[in-house]
């Protein structure tokens, strides 16, 4: 009974800037693709992320992991350093400021902290109408 | 084979804390969670059925039914209860949301008729939900 695998889930949100442009595509093309996205003075979202970890639930605290220290985590590698922030400037490794490519940072930030427990995903809301969900590179 | 969600409400309050630990370190575990008296959620409780779509009802499961199940096994022994004391099971268990979840699964699961239970994901507040798939 006590291996049975739990899914907990903590959601933050973070409100950040940022703009559309492929260095792959022509400014025409860039423009087609990414319409108003692709403004160069940028716009912003309140992103919502929601870190799922998975595992089984400890016998004496009741708890898959400890969430104080799940969100020391979070804040310090995802949130307080992209918070009210410009993605492009702070990403700038990333070829392309598309939901697809941060969600993909975000899992590449939290999986080498998170260890007490499975890091199962990660989602990302980019507005009310559009989210994303990642399970880690192969899934 | 389709799927269907209902949910629905509670408010309970409970409290994070190990007899055998000192308060100091009840409080270094369990933080705001283990002060003495206890504090409360509103939870929103996710049922999750699957089944094979009746060709005469037209439906995976009547929403009457499960609406009838949630009442008798969830909202009638949790709602505006505290968790600790009213429940027999967290007498010596914690109700933390992973074991509500668990609880709330080994309640339901022999009393869907006609289709299986997939999912019980349960919120403890806008900022937190556990959920279990029955691995």
């Amino acid at each position: 009974m006590e291996n049975r695998q739990v899914n907990l889930t903590r959601v933050y949100q973070l409100s950040a800037a940022h703009y559309l442009k492929s260095p792959f595509l022509s400014e025409e093309e860039n423009k087609k693709t990414y319409g108003k996205c692709g403004q160069v003075a940028g716009h912003g979202h309140n992103y919502i992320i929601r870190v799922t970890v998975k595992g089984p639930i400890d016998a004496v605290t009741g708890m898959v992991t400890d969430v104080a220290e799940l969100d020391k985590i979070v804040r310090k590698y995802v949130i307080d350093p992209l918070d009210h922030r410009n993605l492009n400037i702070e990403l700038s490794h990333l070829s392309i400021l598309t939901t697809e490519m941060f969600i993909q940072e975000i899992w590449k930030r939290l999986k080498p902290h998170i260890t007490q427990v499975e890091l199962y995903s990660v989602e990302v809301d980019e507005t009310r109408k559009n989210g994303f969900q990642y399970f880690g590179a192969g899934h | 084979m389709v799927y269907l969600t209902r949910k629905v409400e509670f408010c309970a309050s409970h409290r994070y804390y190990i007899d055998e630990k000192s308060e100091e370190e009840n409080l270094k575990l369990f933080g705001k969670c283990s002060y003495p008296h206890g504090h409360g959620h509103n939870y929103i409780l996710e049922v999750t059925v699957k089944g094979d779509v009746n060709p005469q009802t037209g439906m995976v499961m009547n929403l009457t039914d499960i609406d009838k199940i949630l009442k008798d096994v969830v909202v009638e022994t949790m709602d505006h209860k505290f968790l600790n004391l009213d429940i027999p099971e967290f007498k010596d268990k914690i109700p933390t949301t992973e074991n509500l979840v668990l609880y709330i699964w080994d309640s339901l699961v022999d009393a869907i008729d006609g289709c299986s239970l997939h999912r019980v994901r349960l919120h403890e507040d806008p900022f937190l939900y556990a959920e279990f798939y029955g691995e």
